[in-house]
């Protein structure tokens, strides 16, 4: 799986669960030893706080992040973000 | 006694009262520092370090020139000129010292009531590995109750239950401009989520909400995330994460970029 297509399944999973559109701030492929390969899609939290990040408040944590199978596609979201 | 052991103890003996006098100053000195540094009380601290320091350069000025412990300290200079009583030049370092210790340790009180993990076990029953998947013992209502009156204090919002807002699993710690925040959690946060945020709050507390907001938060140089991953992972707070939550550090600083050493 590309790049690209990681972050595609990823922003439909954000807008079906939280309906919201937008891209991800952060995206890596994730190669562990033991363990299947992956797409760490980090989706900020100015997605979610659009109000706070206009009045120009600052937010540390409430990301979404989301887990993306490198060969099946599946999407899990990750244990809790801070 | 012309020994060495014998000089020494002779050297002792007579420079008793400064040697004592450098070592309440150290002792201040360390207090003071740990409590700027902890957040306990930065007011405090800076009082007692400046104690601390005219204590250790009277004693070491009073060895030097062979005063033994004749010499006013600056402080005592003051107060002695203020009041005209030695007794009272001589009690002021000892008061004030008290005085400070016991500010910054109703402040460190009020820091553990949020942020340690000395009265959970026995409290909360309940553990809480059902949530999330990484473990950990519920912080507890409680708990919960105090560290919003804590907070509050504080010019911080403890919104609870903010299941909603939050799209992640955890928390989020908002710096407004206008120097208050809030500190959202979810339903049953374990205690390592409120760690978790709180070590947020005590950066934004400590260097202030103008320079909080500043700090980069990019991929590789994300400030805050790596300071609450560097601060949770002090041994003595790390052997309080459960084994999940450890992954979870490590796991959530890499994903954001940032440096797990």
């Amino acid at each position: 799986m590309t790049k690209s297509e990681a972050i595609q399944i990823g922003n439909a999973f954000v807008l079906q669960n939280r309906g919201v559109q937008g891209e991800p701030e952060h995206v890596q492929l994730m190669e562990r030893a033991g363990k299947k390969r992956s797409w760490s899609l980090v989706y900020g939290a100015a997605l979610f706080f659009p109000t706070e990040i206009a009045e120009g408040s600052v937010i540390d944590g409430g990301e979404y992040i989301l887990t993306v199978d490198d060969v099946t596609g599946q999407v899990s979201q990750f244990a809790f973000s801070g | 006694m012309d020994t060495w052991a014998g000089q020494a103890a002779n050297w002792t003996w007579n420079n008793v009262q400064d040697v004592a006098r450098i070592g309440f100053g150290t002792f201040d000195v360390i207090l003071g520092g740990s409590m700027i540094w902890t957040g306990a009380g930065t007011l405090p601290g800076i009082g007692l370090i400046a104690i601390g320091l005219d204590q250790i350069a009277t004693g070491s000025m009073n060895i030097r020139y062979g005063r033994v412990g004749q010499g006013f300290s600056i402080l005592e200079f003051g107060v002695y000129r203020a009041t005209g009583s030695e007794t009272a030049a001589f009690l002021a370092p000892g008061v004030l010292s008290l005085g400070f210790g016991t500010v910054g340790s109703l402040g460190r009180a009020g820091m553990r009531a949020g942020f340690t993990t000395a009265d959970f076990a026995g409290k909360i029953p309940e553990v809480g590995t059902r949530l999330y998947g990484v473990g950990g013992l519920l912080y507890g209502t409680e708990r919960l109750g105090n560290l919003g009156r804590y907070l509050s204090r504080r010019s911080v919002t403890l919104v609870l239950d903010a299941d909603i807002e939050l799209a992640g699993n955890a928390g989020a710690f908002i710096a407004h401009r206008n120097g208050t925040a809030r500190l959202l959690l979810r339903t049953d946060p374990t205690a390592e989520l409120v760690w978790h945020e709180l070590s947020h709050f005590v950066q934004w507390r400590r260097v202030g909400p103008e320079a909080y907001m500043r700090f980069p938060r990019m991929s590789g140089n994300h400030v805050p995330e790596q300071f609450v991953f560097d601060l949770l992972q002090r041994p003595i707070r790390w052997d309080r994460l459960s084994p999940g939550y450890r992954l979870h550090m490590v796991d959530y600083i890499e994903r954001l970029g940032g440096i797990g050493r």
